[in-house]
């Protein structure tokens, strides 16, 4: 028999959610989720099928749980709602997604429009995904991860 | 080294030269729709194969054939672990299969993107 599950789904798309966020989705190998998700790597393939199939779980609850909780408690708090959302980490997953998969992989693309268009509601006139490139590029790109030439434009 | 690729419905994977000796198999077709997904893990050399069914095994330089971890029947066919790639199966005889391909990268798209078209 395969060994049984001792985890649950919800409890490691946070986990996988700050490791991709930490290293990327190619900068993060399969031997980090298994480290930090403290999980056999059968029990990880077995769950999510591949590396593909767990960065596209943590997207969909990313886009659909933690991003409109972060939407909510900027747009109540004090100062520009986008403002608050881009200087903080909050929106990091949703360039990761956008500059890395968007361009290869349909379905990354439809959720990250998804989320655009949650963004676009407290942007104000500009558009977001213009806002997301011209903010968010400069806080990724000290990083080092992305080159300056590439845009978010290119993800989409 | 294996070779993979798609017929029709079907993952192909071609298990080359020497290889098909040490591992029992020259080729398996699998239904694309058992196939869950492929994902590049050089990391998975690492963490052993369990009890060998049927194939070789000699740590370092080859691991080949039918394997039983966990409860679970796998494929391995790996010299060079920086080239290995698991191919996560539903409902098939091997749980996964763990192959050398010659581009991880290229392999891994293809397989993922012919599950999302099947």
């Amino acid at each position: 028999m395969a060994r049984p599950k001792s985890f649950s789904t919800e409890q490691l798309l946070p986990l996988a959610l700050a490791c991709f966020t930490a290293g990327g989705y190619e900068g993060t190998s399969i031997d980090d989720l298994v480290q930090a998700l403290h999980v056999h790597r059968g029990s990880l393939y077995k769950e999510f099928g591949s590396k593909r199939g767990l960065f596209l779980a943590v997207l969909q609850d990313y886009v659909r749980s933690t991003l409109p909780l972060a939407i909510a408690a900027a747009v109540s708090g004090p100062g520009d709602a986008f403002d608050t959302l881009t200087a903080g980490s909050d929106l990091d997953l949703l360039l990761i997604a956008g500059i890395e998969r968007g361009h290869t992989d349909p379905q990354v693309a439809a959720l990250v429009g998804e989320a655009l268009r949650q963004l676009d509601g407290i942007a104000g006139s500009a558009p977001a995904l213009a806002m997301l490139g011209a903010r968010l590029g400069r806080r990724l790109l000290p990083t080092g991860r992305y080159q300056s030439d590439t845009t978010v434009e290119e993800g989409i | 080294m294996a070779r993979i690729s798609v017929e029709g419905k079907d993952l192909v994977v071609e298990v080359e030269g020497m290889d098909r000796l040490w591992s029992l198999k020259s080729r398996l077709t699998i239904p694309l729709a058992h196939v869950r997904g492929a994902t590049a893990d050089p990391g998975i050399v690492g963490d052993g194969q369990g009890m060998k069914l049927g194939g070789a095994r000699i740590p370092g330089v080859i691991v080949a054939g039918t394997f039983r971890q966990d409860g679970e029947r796998v494929f391995w066919d790996v010299h060079d672990k920086a080239k290995a790639v698991v191919i996560e199966l539903q409902d098939d005889r091997y749980a996964r299969l763990v192959v050398e391909v010659a581009d991880p990268r290229a392999t891994v798209e293809l397989v993922e993107r012919s599950r999302a078209q099947s």
